[in-house]
């Protein structure tokens, strides 16, 4: 009974609970590390601490997430046909406003048979899909409970850059 | 590691045999290896791939807490899939519930039966996944390792209500880690496995550890360190490594 009353209390608070500030992403950089590739980012607002500085949830999934193909749906009940991933991980705070992450991106093809096993890209076909566009949108999302997921704002990652990245090493190939 | 004995071709010329006694030499047998590939199934329990009910979405998920632990598998493994050595599945707890799913969503998609499975569930996931162990073993599926992530399940309610089995599982997998997650400090999610009851086992697994984790936070348990410094992430990784070797 008593927990019940802590969940009744607690859902009875999510009316009064903001939401966080929707951060803005800025491209930093891009480099190759081994068969990884990192891109490296800043936000104005700090990622990790979203829902942990005055809310007592921690984040669930968080990751960078970009769309290869032109498809700029990032809600997380759509399914990217071609995209990249990365687990997202602290960089050096560069300046009290400015938070700097990087993530390492792995890249896949969703099959139409969403129970199928994701496929990950060669270089070629990675470049392949990217090659027509000046730039790929990525943003980072994350899940939490008692809160809806969290989007950024997109941030443009400039294809040359990647295909530069991509055609130095023999990542994914 | 499967080892096949092939025999190498001899060249011919224009149709004719052109073997010699030196060839006829080296068309000894030689020892070929066949990697084989393996299948992860990553098992989601309540809200993790669908909502648990039919709740707002802050409440009820999905809140996709089987993936953290997938991501960090996927990053480690890149030079195993792109030698196609490797698949993998998410499934949610309800997809490998009773003989149809399992027939429809997990047996379906295993090549045949030599290849080594890799189980990984958590909270309801956990659960059904420890079942789904045995059924696949029981059926000549070979189960190489299965994870439980603070297994959820022993509840009466939530076994009344849930597409989970009623009774206690009782695993056959090759190798068993178990880790129950018991926070200093709860949250949300902690309430939730109370709910649902987390399965507390006495006995079975080779590693049955508990960490500081909170229920809901599926991959930081998964990399934590359980035992002689090493993660379940490091032993799932390790088991891929010497079954693709």
């Amino acid at each position: 009974m008593k927990k019940l009353t802590i969940l009744l209390a607690a859902f009875s608070l999510l009316g009064c609970t903001n939401p966080p500030p929707q951060a803005n992403l800025k491209f930093t950089g891009i480099q190759r590390n081994g068969n990884h590739i990192e891109i490296e980012f800043s936000s104005d607002v700090n990622l990790n601490t979203l829902f942990s500085e005055n809310r007592t949830q921690r984040q669930v999934l968080s990751e960078l997430i970009c769309s290869l193909n032109g498809d700029t749906n990032f809600d997380f009940e759509h399914r990217l046909e071609f995209f990249s991933n990365g687990r997202v991980m602290n960089n050096e705070i560069s300046s009290t406003n400015q938070h700097s992450f990087k993530s390492t991106l792995l890249f896949w093809r969703a099959p139409k048979n969403e129970l199928d096993s994701d496929v990950m890209l060669t270089n070629e076909e990675v470049a392949r899909i990217i090659s027509k566009q000046n730039t790929i949108p990525c943003l980072y999302r994350t899940t939490v409970y008692l809160a809806r997921p969290y989007y950024t704002q997109k941030m443009h990652v400039p294809t040359n850059q990647l295909l530069k990245i991509i055609e130095s090493g023999t990542s994914q190939d | 590691m499967q080892t096949v004995l092939k025999k190498p071709s001899s060249p011919t010329l224009l149709g004719k045999s052109s073997t010699s006694p030196i060839d006829q030499r080296k068309r000894k047998e030689v020892k070929v290896h066949v990697r084989k590939k393996v299948a992860i199934f990553y098992i989601g329990g309540a809200g993790d791939k669908r909502k648990f009910v039919p709740l707002p979405e802050f409440i009820a998920g999905p809140f996709r807490n089987i993936l953290d632990a997938k991501s960090q598998v996927d990053l480690r493994t890149i030079e195993i899939r792109k030698k196609k050595l490797l698949v993998d599945f998410w499934r949610g707890y309800y997809e490998i519930f009773g003989e149809k799913n399992i027939e429809k969503n997990v047996i379906q998609y295993i090549p045949d039966k030599s290849v080594p499975i890799i189980i990984i569930g958590h909270s309801l996931g956990g659960w059904n996944g420890a079942h789904l162990s045995s059924i696949l073993s029981k059926k000549g599926y070979s189960v190489e390792m299965l994870v439980t992530l603070d297994p959820v399940g022993q509840g009466n309610i939530v076994s009344a209500t849930s597409d989970i089995y009623n009774e206690v599982p009782t695993p056959i997998a090759k190798y068993w880690i178990n880790i129950l997650a018991n926070p200093k400090a709860d949250n949300f999610s902690d309430f939730i496995a109370d709910f649902g009851e987390q399965w507390n086992i006495k006995s079975g697994p080779q590693i049955n550890s508990t960490v500081d984790v909170n229920h809901a936070d599926a991959g930081i348990m998964f990399r934590l360190p359980i035992s002689e410094k090493k993660s379940a992430l490091d032993l799932v990784h390790k088991k891929i490594l010497e079954l693709t070797k």
